[in-house]
C-alpha cells in the first residue's frame, strides 16, 4: 500500500469511526437506579440516579450533595466545572460513577441535570 | 513534624517520578487514592503532610512527563505538542537535549512564578473576573490565528481542527467512558507518530548527551509566552496546559523546536503553580489534585500557599536532577534497543493500558484517534491543529 492509499483509507475510516462514536454517545442510555439498590457491587460502574437535594455544601473545587429519592440517600460529589445554582429540595438527575469513601458509597458526578 | 513533612515530600517525589514516566498513570488517580485512603492515612500523617505529598508529586510529574513523550512518543495531557519537536531532536540523536530543554522550561518557570507571586495574586483577583466572560472568544481568536499561521495548507488545517473538534465532542460527552483523554491523546499524538515512523522505517541515531546553546533573550521570551498563556487559562474551569500550549504556539510565527520545548516544559509547571495561587487568591480549585488538596485541608491560608511555593522550589531542584538522570538512562536504552521493535512494544503497551483503563470503548476511541492522527501526519500539516479535539468542545461549553 502506498502513502496515498493509506491516506485515503485512514481518512475514510476515521470519518466512519467518528460517526460510530457519535452514534454510541447519543444512543447509550445509562440505566437509572433507585438509590437503595446501589451497593459495593456497583463500584467503578456508571449509573444514573434521580432525586431531590436534601442538603449540600460547597468547597473551592466541588459541591457535596446529599441526594435522596423515595428509597434512600447518597452523597454525590460534583466537580465545579461551572457555578451551579443549587438549593434544597431541587429536583436533579445525576449520572456518574460509584466510588467507596470512608466505607460508604458515593457517586462522582459526570453530568448533573437540574 | 518536620521529619513527617520530609517523608511526605520524598514520597511525593517518588510518586511523581512514577506518574511522570508511565503514560496513562495520571496524578489525579494517585491523589484520589490518597483521598479515599485518608481515613487510614490521617491516623499517621497530618492533613498538611498529605497535601504536601500531592504538591510534591504534581510538581515532579510536570518535570518528568516529557520523557515518555520525547523518547517513546507517548504523551500525557498537556505534553501532546512536545512529541513532534521532541521526536525531531531524537531523530538527530539529541533526545537528552530535548528533555533538558523541557526541564530548563519547568525549572525557570518555578523561579519566575515564585518571584512574581504578588503580581499573580493581583492579576487573579482583579483580572480573572474581567477575562472570564470572554474566554470562548479568546480561544476562538487563537484557534483562527493557529490555522492562519499554517504554512502548508490552511484548508487542511481547518479540516484537521474541525474534524478533531467534532471527534473530541463525541468522545468527551460519552457517558460511560472513563478517562477519555488517555485514548484520545495517545492515538492522535502517540500511536499515529509511531505508526508513521514504522512505515517510514525510521532509524534512531546514536543518542548523544548534548546541551543546547541558549540565548537568554529567546529563553525569556518563550518563558514569558508560556507564563502569559498559562495564567490566561490556568484560572479558568475546564482549561489547562493543552489550551495554554495552543495559545502560546499560535502567537509566534516560527517556533524553533528548542525554544518550543522550553515553552511546553514551562507551561505544565506554571499551570500547576498558578492553580495553587488560584486556590488562595480566588478560592477556586482548577485541577484534580488541587481539588483533593482543598478537600484534605478544608481551609487554605496565605501560610499554606507560601509553604506550597517553597516546597515547589525544593521539589523542582530534586525533580530536575531526577528528570536528567532518567533521560540519560532512556538515551542509553535507545542506543541498545531496536527502534522498530520498540515502537511496536510501545504501541502494544498503550493498547493494553487503554483496554485496562477504559475498556473496549476506549480501544475504539484509540483506533479512531490513531487513524485521524495518521491522516494528518500523511497530509503533512502541523499536528497542533488536532488540538481542536480539546479546544472546540471547551469553546462550545463556554458559548452554549
Amino acid at each position: 500500500m502506498n502513502e496515498r492509499d493509506l491516506l485515503m483509507v485512514s481518512l475514510i475510516f476515521s470519518l466512519i469511526g467518528i460517526l460510530l462514536l457519535f452514534h454510541i454517545t447519543y444512543n447509550t442510555e445509562i440505566e437509572r437506579h433507585d438509590i437503595i439498590t446501589l451497593n459495593k457491587d456497583y463500584i467503578d460502574k456508571t449509573v444514573r440516579v434521580r432525586g431531590v437535594i436534601e442538603s449540600f455544601s460547597e468547597t473551592p473545587g466541588l459541591y457535596l450533595i446529599t441526594l435522596k429519592d423515595n428509597t434512600g440517600k447518597i452523597t454525590a460529589v460534583v466537580f465545579k466545572d461551572e457555578e451551579l445554582r443549587l438549593r434544597e429540595n431541587l429536583d436533579v438527575e445525576i449520572t456518574g460513577s460509584i466510588v467507596e469513601y470512608n466505607n460508604k458509597i458515593e457517586i462522582i458526578s459526570k453530568q448533573i441535570v437540574i | 513534624m518536620l521529619f513527617e513533612i520530609l517523608i511526605a515530600i520524598s514520597a511525593g517525589v517518588l510518586a511523581g517520578i512514577f506518574t511522570g514516566l508511565f503514560p496513562g498513570v495520571h496524578i489525579n488517580l494517585v491523589a484520589i487514592l490518597v483521598l479515599s485512603s485518608s481515613a487510614f492515612l490521617l491516623r499517621y500523617f497530618s492533613p498538611l503532610s498529605l497535601a504536601l505529598f500531592i504538591v510534591a508529586m504534581s510538581i515532579t510529574h510536570t518535570f518528568l512527563d516529557s520523557i515518555p513523550s520525547i523518547f517513546l512518543g507517548a504523551p500525557d495531557a498537556g505534553m501532546e505538542l512536545s512529541v513532534l519537536p521532541g521526536h525531531k531532536l531524537l531523530l538527530e540523536g539529541r533526545g537528552y537535549e530535548a528533555v533538558f530543554l523541557t526541564v530548563v522550561g519547568s525549572f525557570f518557570s518555578v523561579i519566575t512564578c515564585l518571584s512574581l507571586t504578588p503580581l499573580l495574586i493581583f492579576l487573579m483577583k482583579y483580572g480573572y473576573p474581567l477575562v472570564e466572560p470572554y474566554i470562548a472568544y479568546i480561544l476562538i481568536f487563537f484557534s483562527v490565528l493557529l490555522i492562519y499561521r499554517e504554512t502548508k495548507s490552511r484548508f487542511w488545517a481547518s479540516i484537521a481542527y474541525l474534524l478533531s473538534g467534532v471527534f473530541g465532542i463525541a468522545v468527551l460527552t460519552m457517558p460511560n467512558l472513563e478517562q477519555p483523554l488517555f485514548p484520545m491523546l495517545s492515538g492522535l499524538f502517540g500511536i499515529s507518530i509511531l505508526t508513521v515512523s514504522l512505515m517510514k522505517k525510521t532509524k534512531i541515531p546514536t543518542q548523544r548527551i548534548t546541551y543546547p546553546k541558549l540565548s537568554i533573550k529567546e529563553v525569556l521570551s518563550y518563558l514569558g509566552l508560556g507564563f502569559f498563556a498559562s495564567l490566561l487559562v490556568g484560572t479558568m474551569p475546564g482549561l489547562g496546559s493543552s489550551q495554554a500550549a495552543i495559545i502560546s504556539s499560535s502567537i509566534k510565527k516560527k517556533n524553533k523546536p528548542e525554544n518550543f520545548l522550553i515553552m511546553i516544559g514551562s507551561i505544565n509547571t506554571i499551570v500547576m503553580i498558578v492553580s495553587f495561587v488560584a486556590l488562595y487568591s480566588i478560592d477556586k480549585a482548577r485541577n484534580g489534585s488541587v481539588v483533593i488538596i482543598s478537600q484534605i485541608l478544608e481551609e487554605f491560608s496565605l501560610g499554606h500557599m507560601v509553604l506550597f511555593l517553597a516546597v515547589s522550589l525544593i521539589v523542582a531542584g530534586m525533580a530536575a536532577f531526577m528528570a536528567l538522570k532518567f533521560s540519560r538512562i532512556f538515551s542509553k536504552f535507545m542506543d541498545k534497543a531496536n527502534y522498530n521493535i520498540l515502537c511496536i512494544c510501545v504501541i502494544l503497551f498503550i493498547i493494553i493500558l487503554v483496554i485496562l483503563i477504559t475498556g473496549l470503548l476506549g480501544l475504539l476511541v484509540l483506533i479512531v484517534s490513531s487513524l485521524l492522527g495518521i491522516t494528518f501526519s500523511l497530509i503533512g500539516i502541523g499536528k497542533n491543529h488536532l488540538m481542536g479535539c480539546l479546544l472546540l468542545p471547551v469553546i462550545l461549553f463556554f458559548l452554549l
